[in-house]
């Protein structure tokens, strides 16, 4: 894999920067709305992340979104039932990773398209959350030292963007590093022979979806403690930007497999190109024409580049 | 009908082709020979207009030849069938028929009835057995190779090219395709075919050229040859065709089966395999000697019966099982069920054996120095031949992709190696590595399990011969004591009126 190919997107990235800092040089260029970004891009890059796990066993898991809705009732919720911080969180995301576990083995186990599975698994979930919450939105009383995990500066970087970091180490390692990412990734190259070279494909499979959806419920917590309020839907419109975000990032760094740090790349350029535009005064329907042209260049880029060697 | 001259082709600093020539006559079968890698298939890609050669001439019935694309290639007669199938399996064998190709319409829509009627005609035409009225997804592999092939003549074929047609076929279907390409021939049709198989390319083909590193090195009629003269002129050098030997000492029973079918309507097995044994199951194509190779694996989950290993009882299925007890399995088809091809040389070879490349032995966390480490010794220990670790394993070639397949599993301890077709579509030079891994293998008290279609193989390297036919053993016995002419006679063992019942 040539230098072109595999920077080529990081390169992309640069570009847009550059093209929004002489658009806009005193509005985008400043540092403190460059760090702003980075904390806009935070919690989509955590989801994405998330689905960059079921993405490395070439499957799709279509419940992140709902997954992160429902993490923030759920967590309200129990802080409205009295619960402390280090419980709900423990409860929270139990019932995330149990969702993802769930499809995971079901998906696995009986071949059923993850694709449609985890649809029906999103519904469900979604359904439950409105149950909870009574479609409100919720207030509840979230504790102030909650809500400081979704707020505030560490050393003038955002806690949020620490959160998304970590998350991206926490991915990289589990994905390249363990047994577990290895085994992944051989699934999603080709199942068959992962299994018949002795890759247990249930439990392989039931961590990563369960990974996905436990992510999607980290989202789902700091979404809530930086807002300090939970709505039933609030997290679904982080589902397509997640794929975009994970699909953006199989250009770069890897030859076309899904990769920790690609995905953060990815979820970077979706949320320049939403900070730059917004910036720039362009409303928000020509915003998503952008993101989804960008997307489809990316993916024109790598097959044009594929053909080619 | 075909004439090539000095043909060359430069990929980067390799001389793919560097002055081929070959003649091809109407109505006869050409065989083109030579190891993997000796410029079959560069000569075949630059025939389909694949690749463009960099030099020399290519005249088809005396007028030059340079196709710009496939519908170049068709309309100056050739037709390719490859080695893969490319069939939708859904689709019964006229629908495959007119994929690609102009539907014969009825009111503007699909003429289904004249679809049948022209591809019947094709059939009949060329006098073949086949049910046309199912989808290919339930013919036989031969079926569906002959499907293929006439898919191809569908409209007037002058130069049919035939890559490998039997590779995955056994001796029966085989046997079937050939008299079809001999009758191609006599009805005038000029058909290059291409095979590893020698015994098929002296019983089909009437004049040969053999191809080595990009050269013709050899051309003529195969009646005024011998085997060993073409074999010489592949390699580059004599090889001598060997029996291999019984082991005079035999170790502890290692694999032990008892009352064992791999499926609840195949009859139940015996078999035993001890250690220094190299065993080698021979059978047509669904004889089921494929899915008791992969039962023994514990793949299938419909397997019964008893299995031992080393003396233990093992679960009729469950892969984690055989891989504790010291059993290591490669499938037949490399692409499908062996590799990832889009993953690299180093993720491939490490996979079967993650933990030994453990940062921490107790934590399942990777170490990449220590898998580079040993992958690299691996990998030389096999004299597996790549460019950079990072290199996805569909750029080796078949013979070091199928070493790495059998290497990845073992150092040195001895267990259980089942192999599946363990040189099929594999060159000269790796088959007889491979064989000589097999023979290490048992050697250092393991036991080798080998499926193989191919006859020569099958008694060159194993020390007992077995024979499957219809889900039953029908020859078990020492090298020393088969013929070719009792192997065959076990292959075409007619099945019993038991089987057949149990078969519905």
């Amino acid at each position: 894999m040539n230098f072109s190919a595999r920077y080529g997107t990081l390169f992309g990235l640069a570009a847009i920067v550059a093209l929004f800092s002489v658009l806009s040089p005193e509005a985008f260029a400043k540092s403190s709305n460059l760090i702003n970004i980075t904390q806009q891009m935070s919690l989509l890059a955590i989801v994405a992340l998330g689905a960059t796990f079921v993405m490395s066993l070439s499957e799709f898991d279509l419940s992140v979104g709902a997954v992160v809705s429902m993490a923030g009732i759920v967590s309200v919720s129990l802080f409205g039932a009295g619960w402390g911080i280090v419980p709900t969180i423990i409860a929270t995301l139990a019932a995330g990773f149990a969702v993802g576990c769930i499809s995971g083995f079901l998906v696995a186990t009986w071949r059923m398209p993850s694709f449609i599975m985890t649809l029906a698994m999103g519904t469900i979930v979604g359904g439950i959350t409105f149950w909870i919450s009574d479609g409100a939105t919720l207030f509840g009383n979230i504790p102030d030292a909650f809500r400081d995990m979704g707020r505030g500066y560490l050393a003038a970087v955002p806690v949020l963007t620490l959160w998304a970091l970590g998350a991206t180490i926490f991915a990289a390692l589990i994905l390249d590093y363990t047994e577990l990412g290895r085994r992944m990734q051989a699934i999603g190259g080709n199942r068959e022979a992962a299994r018949l070279t002795g890759v247990p494909i249930v439990p392989s499979s039931v961590y990563a979806f369960g990974l996905c959806t436990l992510l999607a419920a980290v989202a789902g917590l700091l979404l809530t403690a930086r807002l300090g309020s939970a709505h039933p839907t609030g997290g679904n419109g982080f589902l397509l930007q997640a794929y975009a975000a994970v699909f953006l990032g199989m250009t770069a760094f890897r030859d076309g497999q899904p990769n920790a740090a690609g995905t953060l790349l990815g979820a970077a350029i979706i949320a320049v190109v939403a900070n730059g535009l917004t910036i720039l005064g362009v409303p928000n329907y020509l915003q998503d024409i952008f993101t989804g042209l960008i997307i489809i260049a990316a993916v024109l880029v790598r097959n044009v580049g594929r053909k080619a060697q | 009908m075909l004439q090539i001259d000095g043909l060359t082709k430069r990929f980067g600093g390799v001389m793919a082709l560097d002055g081929v020539q070959m003649r091809v006559a109407a109505g006869r079968v050409h065989a083109l020979l030579g190891e993997n890698g000796a410029g079959k298939s560069t000569l075949l890609k630059c025939l389909s207009s694949v690749h463009r050669p960099d030099g020399g001439t290519m005249r088809i019935a005396g007028r030059a030849y340079a196709p710009a694309d496939p519908h170049a290639a068709e309309g100056s007669g050739l037709r390719f069938v490859h080695q893969e199938l490319n069939l939708v399996p859904g689709f019964t064998a006229y629908e495959n028929a007119f994929v690609g190709r102009r539907y014969p319409r009825r009111f503007g829509l699909v003429g289904w009835r004249e679809m049948r009627a022209r591809f019947a005609a094709v059939r009949d035409r060329h006098g073949l057995d086949l049910d046309i009225d199912i989808a290919v997804g339930q013919l036989s592999t031969a079926k569906c190779q002959i499907v293929e092939i006439l898919r191809s003549l569908m409209d007037e074929a002058r130069i049919l090219v035939l890559d490998e047609p039997t590779a995955s076929l056994s001796e029966g279907e085989a046997e079937i395709l050939r008299g079809v390409v001999r009758r191609l021939a006599d009805h005038g049709c000029a058909v290059i075919f291409v095979s590893h198989r020698l015994d098929e390319i002296f019983a089909v083909a009437d004049d040969y050229t053999v191809l080595r590193n990009g050269r013709t090195v050899g051309e003529g009629h195969l009646k005024d040859t011998t085997r060993d003269q073409i074999v010489a002129l592949m390699a580059g050098e004599e090889l001598k065709h060997e029996r291999a030997a019984v082991p005079g000492k035999i170790g502890a029973p290692l694999l032990e089966l008892s009352g064992f079918t791999p499926a609840s309507f195949r009859p139940p097995l015996a078999l035993t395999v001890a250690q220094g044994e190299i065993v080698g199951l021979y059978g047509v194509v669904g004889s089921g000697r494929s899915s008791l190779l992969a039962s023994i694996w514990g793949a299938n989950s419909l397997a019964r019966g008893e299995i031992k290993i080393n003396g233990k009882v093992l679960p009729c299925s469950g892969i984690a099982d055989r891989i504790a007890a010291g059993v290591a399995y490669v499938p037949e088809d490399r692409r499908n069920c062996g590799l990832v091809m889009h993953h690299s040389v180093l993720d491939n070879a490490m996979l079967p054996r993650l933990s030994l490349y453990r940062a921490i032995s107790k934590l399942p966390v990777l170490s990449w120095r220590a898998a580079r480490r040993g992958v690299r010794k691996l990998l030389a220990d096999r004299n597996v031949k790549y460019g950079k670790l990072s290199d996805r394993v569909s750029t080796l070639s078949g013979g070091n992709q199928q070493k790495i397949m059998i290497g990845r599993w073992f150092g040195d301890e001895a267990g259980l190696l089942l192999l599946d077709e363990p040189t099929r579509g594999v060159d000269v030079r790796s088959k007889a590595e491979i064989h000589a891994m097999c023979r290490r293998f048992a050697e250092s008290g393991g036991a080798v399990l080998f499926v193989t279609s191919d006859i020569e193989e099958l008694l060159m390297l194993a020390g007992r011969v077995l024979v499957m036919a219809h889900g039953r053993i029908t020859l078990d016995a020492p090298n020393d004591a088969v013929t070719r002419q009792s192997v065959l006679d076990a292959t075409f063992h007619a099945p019993d009126h038991g089987d057949l019942q149990k078969a519905d």
